[in-house]
This record gives C-alpha cells, sequence and structure tokens, in this order.
C-alpha cells in the first residue's frame, strides 16, 4: 500500500497516500501489469494460471517503477 | 451442512437470518470498514466518513448509502477490526442482544488487513461466551487464501461460514454452512430460504469443475510459490520506498509454510 505503517483498521487505512497509489498503478499498468484492479482498497491476487514468467514481469515492472516512486514520496513527505 | 445461492451477498444475508433466527436475538455486530455485500443489514459504516464515524471505541453506526432504514443501522452496532475491547464493550452496551458476529477473517476492501495474533480466537471467546455465532464471510478469503480458507489457514473455527467469488470459477455461485442443528431451521420451514438461481446446473457443475480441477492442493501449492517469491524479491525494488511489510506478510508466510507442510504430508 505504499504506506509506512501497518494498517490495523479501517481508519488506518484511510490516512493512505492515494495519489501516489494511482501513480504506481498506472505505471505497473503501463509496464503491462495489472497487480489488483483499480481501487486502492483491493488487493494483489496470484491466480492459479499465473507463472514464475508472470512473477519475473511484475518484479521488473516494479523494479522500474519504484525509483520514481520513491522520490514522489520523498517529495511530499511520507506521513507516518 | 451447506445450502446455495448466487451470491456473496445473498449467503451473508441468510447467514445474518439464521443467526437471528437460532438466538432469537435483532442485533449483529459488524466491524467498521468491512463489506459483506448489499443487504440492509451489510450496508452500515462500510466506507463512513471521518466526520460521521465517531469515537473509534465505539464507532456510530452510519448508513452505507441512502435508502437503508434506521431500524436495520439501530440493529448494527459496529466496532473496531483488532480491537477486541471495542467488541467486549458492545456485548455489555447489548447484554442478551446481540446474535452473531460477522467478518472477514482478514479485513478486505481496506487494501489488506491481517488480524492481530489472539484476534480472531478472541471473537470466537467472546462470541461463545454471549451465546452469539460467530460468522466468517470468506467470500473472498475462502478460495483464495489456502486450500481450507481463513479459518484453517488461522485454525479458528467459526459458526457459520459464507462463500462466494471463486467458488463458482467465474459462474454465480454463493454458500453459506453452519451446524446441523443451526441449518435444521430451514428443513423445518422456520426459516425460508429460496431462489430460482439455487443449485441451478451451470453454477453447480462450474462449481464442482472448480474445486475438482483447478483449486487443488497442487495448484495451490503452485500460488504459493509463486507468492513467496514475489514477497522475497519485492523488497529489493521496494527498499527506497517508505513502506511497512505487506501486512502480516511474515505471519502469514510461516502460517503458510504450515500448510504446505500439512499439506503434503496429506497428499
Amino acid at each position: 500500500m505504499l504506506y509506512p505503517k501497518e494498517i490495523r483498521n479501517y481508519r488506518d487505512w484511510t490516512t493512505i497516500d492515494v495519489d501516489l497509489w494511482r501513480q504506481y498503478w498506472f505505471a505497473m499498468v503501463n509496464r503491462g501489469v495489472l497487480a489488483q484492479p483499480y481501487w486502492w482498497d483491493e488487493q494483489w491476487t496470484i491466480s492459479v494460471q499465473h507463472t514464475e514468467a508472470d512473477i519475473d514481469k511484475h518484479l521488473a515492472a516494479f523494479e522500474d517503477v519504484a525509483p520514481g516512486l520513491a522520490k514522489a514520496q520523498h517529495e511530499r513527505g511520507a506521513r507516518l | 451442512m451447506v445450502r446455495f445461492g448466487s451470491s456473496g451477498t445473498e449467503v451473508t444475508m441468510h447467514a445474518c437470518r439464521m443467526a437471528r433466527a437460532a438466538t432469537k436475538r435483532d442485533k449483529i455486530l459488524k466491524f467498521e470498514g468491512s463489506y459483506h455485500g448489499l443487504h440492509d443489514t451489510a450496508l452500515v459504516s462500510v466506507k463512513p466518513k471521518a466526520e460521521e464515524y465517531g469515537d473509534i471505541n465505539a464507532p456510530t453506526s452510519v448508513p452505507g448509502g441512502l435508502g437503508v432504514p434506521k431500524a436495520s443501522i439501530d440493529n448494527v452496532p459496529v466496532a473496531t477490526f483488532n480491537d477486541l475491547a471495542s467488541v467486549e464493550r458492545r456485548f455489555k452496551q447489548f447484554p442478551g442482544e446481540i446474535a452473531a458476529i460477522i467478518l472477514e477473517p482478514i479485513l478486505m476492501n481496506v487494501g489488506l488487513c491481517m488480524p492481530q495474533p489472539g484476534f480472531l480466537q478472541g471473537l470466537r471467546d467472546i462470541a461463545t461466551k454471549n451465546g452469539a455465532l460467530l460468522i466468517f464471510d470468506e467470500v473472498k478469503t475462502g478460495a483464495k487464501l489456502a486450500w481450507g480458507g481463513a479459518s484453517d489457514f488461522f485454525g479458528v473455527k467459526p459458526d457459520m461460514i459464507c462463500l462466494a467469488k471463486s467458488i463458482g470459477g467465474g459462474a454465480p455461485l454463493g454458500a453459506f454452512g453452519a451446524s446441523r442443528a443451526v441449518m435444521d431451521l430451514i428443513s423445518q420451514h422456520k426459516v425460508f430460504h429460496g431462489g430460482t438461481y439455487n443449485t441451478n446446473r451451470i453454477s453447480m457443475a462450474a462449481g464442482l469443475a472448480t474445486f475438482r480441477e483447478v483449486l487443488t492442493r497442487e495448484t495451490y501449492a503452485h500460488v504459493d510459490k509463486l507468492s513467496k517469491k514475489l514477497n522475497r524479491r519485492l523488497p529489493k525494488s521496494r527498499r527506497q520506498i517508505r513502506t511497512a511489510s505487506i501486512c502480516g506478510q511474515r505471519r502469514r508466510k510461516r502460517r503458510t509454510d504450515a500448510v504446505s507442510e500439512r499439506n503434503s504430508q496429506l497428499s
């Protein structure tokens, strides 16, 4: 969830950085990876149809996306 | 015993009614932020706004949209997930009135919120102590989390279970189950259960195929392997981003290992 704290209840979740999540979601989709449905209340799902190659693709896409997200998060100041 | 319906909404609705019938009580306790479908009992405090949700120790019951009658809201007290004290407080506030606690063992629709150690067992104990039923809404966790669902994964047995989504393999299929004593209320025509599409051939065939061909122990082991690889390798990319480890990831991993081991012993 790109949030520095563990989510323990609903109210914790309402404080997550939604804009950063949107950046993450579109960046992944633009690299061909639909990690979760479009909404920040959804989860990643691995299907029985997925393969090792899909996981590699996911990891490679995230490797590409992570520095930009880290920079954006730093600039905005991560909320704790 | 298990009976079938066509959606998650339908089966959580029946589970709540069965609990009310079995206990002769009206109130259903749910957790703030939990989603259990679209019927009046479920549409309470699903995504309440900060200006209306009140004290975290005793959250206000907030309608999840227009058209939910006040009587329904009054019958659904709300507690905070991972906070047993907020649950105890509701049972003290409404002695002998709460028929059931309904929850997803992992709170979904807030990303992912794992139960803290002892939370589910605590709910089990509180429900038993107060003569209320514990309902696990496993519409999501039932087939996605592990072969035996969350009840098996966390080792806590509910009084009632609700299943849907994945179990139909894409066809509309839901199921709710409880002990014979509870489900007999339907057989005795004391609680009504019906539905044109219940146990229709297409959904049942799809459900059988799903359990026999898709959601086998072997495929769970396959998904488990992929999940571990993703979790193991992600932190390398993630190190630049400030984030908590994905909720309960390590706990889940340990537990998954235990489940996998047990599964391999069984197979």
